[in-house]
């Protein structure tokens, strides 16, 4: 009998990517959804029976979904794949339901032995070359740097739970293409603090060039060092709190994006952009206001603490044309 | 495990006397803080010779670092597999050297930021942590004496504001 599978995703690429590597002599009938209340709608029409799920989305996300799921008794066995790896992240998935959960990016083996675990799929049948599975998804270049950034946010976010003990609640990043001097209008988690401290970090690899950019509302050094275990008495206490954190955060996230683009990147030493300074101040001093630059925004968040910061991954105009070139592997290599 | 050839040895003696050459300091210590690698940088501007502090602690090698503050920096590189970057404006050094230009500069010390990058084995595993130093004497000098001169200017464009109101009154 034919399977309804579907797959929710509020990335084009995460589908494409997953719907690709299927087994392709599978027999199934294959859905997509691009949030959560989608998802529920098509599960509801006996359209997904199996469904491969999203954690991270917007206007429901994977976690009310599978709260959903169960509490309506639906039709669905779900499969969570998911960029945020925190151990934590998992257990509440599997707790609410999920039979697993599969890391991001994810390749043919790992899924179609999760599937084989659960008898979705007998491995023994034979296996011709995947690839071929007929989906018509368009992915614009917006996505893909969405994407890449998700499993790169991901990856800092687990490094971060790992040092402070603490569920770090993962936002969606925002991809623009904006002048420098635009920058402060794109800072989510801090839109409505009055002062922040930044350090900024080059870094390099193959040829590609950016920044990393960490912002902290100052609001949040108190209960930030606390978490790093920093003495309270030292006078530089919130500058230690901020190298802390943008020493774990930029290695990771540089490490998960190099991963992806398979690049090494160097990291040059963080520079202060400022301390106890109003947003907009921040980059007033910046070479070249105006040249367009690629701003990758995630805005980072703490369960139960009032502790917000932004990281900013940026690549100026001239590093677009070898960072596209690079994506378009994703595409071809899944 | 196979006997070096001429190849080997000649790549191996050219490495050996770019680490000493070259203008950064190079620290390697284990778990435990013990020191296995200390490169010429830190022999020539310490006056330890490597031979004097193989093995011996870091802590009791160099006293002027704060003990605590560094291991747990160092712990958390270690445990977490990640590079930390410490910039002079955490800390103005974490060894104390004479300055580099001893009769021209001006700077009671040299200033250092450094790089803690933890050193993988065969197996993966972190054993060891390399210590990198790097002399940022000549930037910061130059940055206090541009904030020294924008300073002037500041109380002068402050006086000359005074001067005309007193003036005016």
């Amino acid at each position: 009998m034919t399977l309804p599978v579907l797959i929710c995703d509020d990335s084009s690429l995460a589908r494409k990517q997953l719907a690709r590597i299927l087994p392709a002599d599978w027999d199934i009938e294959l859905h997509f959804a691009e949030h959560g209340q989608e998802a529920l709608e098509l599960i509801r029409a006996g359209k997904g029976a199996l469904t491969f799920l999203d954690l991270n989305m917007p206007v429901m996300d994977g976690y009310e979904t599978l709260e959903a799921i169960r509490r309506d008794d639906l039709q669905a066995l779900v499969i969570v794949v998911s960029g945020d790896v925190q151990p934590e992240a998992k257990a509440r998935v599997l707790k609410l339901g999920a039979l697993d959960f599969i890391r991001k990016p994810t390749d043919a083996d790992t899924v179609t032995l999760v599937l084989s675990n659960f008898g979705f799929f007998s491995a023994s049948e034979s296996r011709e070359a995947r690839g071929d599975r007929d989906t018509d998804i368009e992915v614009n270049q917006r996505d893909m740097y969405q994407e890449v950034a998700n499993v790169a946010m991901g990856r800092a976010g687990e490094l971060l739970a790992r040092a402070l003990n603490v569920f770090v609640e993962l936002p969606i990043p925002t991809v623009n293409q904006i002048a420098a001097s635009e920058l402060h209008m794109v800072l989510s988690a801090l839109d409505q603090a009055k002062s922040v401290s930044a350090v900024t970090q080059g870094f390099s690899g193959d040829g590609i060039h950016g920044e990393a950019m960490v912002i902290f509302n100052d609001a949040s050094f108190r209960d930030m060092g606390r978490l790093l275990g920093n003495d309270p008495k030292d006078e530089r206490y919130e500058l230690e709190a901020l190298l802390d954190v943008s020493n774990l955060l930029n290695g990771a996230c540089l490490q998960g994006l190099g991963e992806q683009l398979h690049v090494r990147f160097n990291q040059a030493h963080p520079v202060i952009l400022g301390r106890q300074v109003p947003v907009k101040q921040l980059l007033e001093n910046a070479h070249n206001r105006w040249e367009q630059v690629l701003a990758i925004e995630i805005g980072y968040r703490l369960e139960g603490f009032a502790i917000e910061f932004d990281l900013l991954l940026l690549f100026p105009g001239t590093s677009l044309p070898l960072l596209e070139q690079q994506l378009a592997h994703l595409l071809e290599d899944v | 495990m196979s006997a070096l050839n001429t190849d080997d040895i000649n790549e191996l003696h050219m490495k050996l006397s770019i680490l000493g050459a070259i203008d950064v300091g190079i620290v390697v210590v284990d778990r435990q803080f013990n020191i296995s690698l200390w490169n010429d940088f830190m022999v020539n501007h310490s006056g330890q010779r490597a031979s004097q502090v193989r093995g011996r602690s870091l802590f009791s090698v160099a006293a002027e670092i704060d003990e605590a503050w560094f291991r747990r920096k160092a712990d958390r590189a270690f445990e977490l597999v990640s590079r930390a970057f410490i910039i002079w404006e955490q800390r103005p050094y974490l060894f104390r050297f004479p300055q580099y230009r001893p009769v021209t500069g001006t700077a009671p010390f040299m200033y250092q930021n450094v790089t803690l990058l933890p050193l993988q084995n065969a197996r993966g595993e972190v054993e060891r942590l390399c210590i990198i130093v790097y002399d940022v004497t000549d930037q910061v000098e130059s940055r206090k004496k541009a904030e020294k001169q924008e300073h002037q200017q500041h109380s002068a464009a402050l006086q000359a504001a005074r001067k005309s109101w007193k003036e005016l009154e």
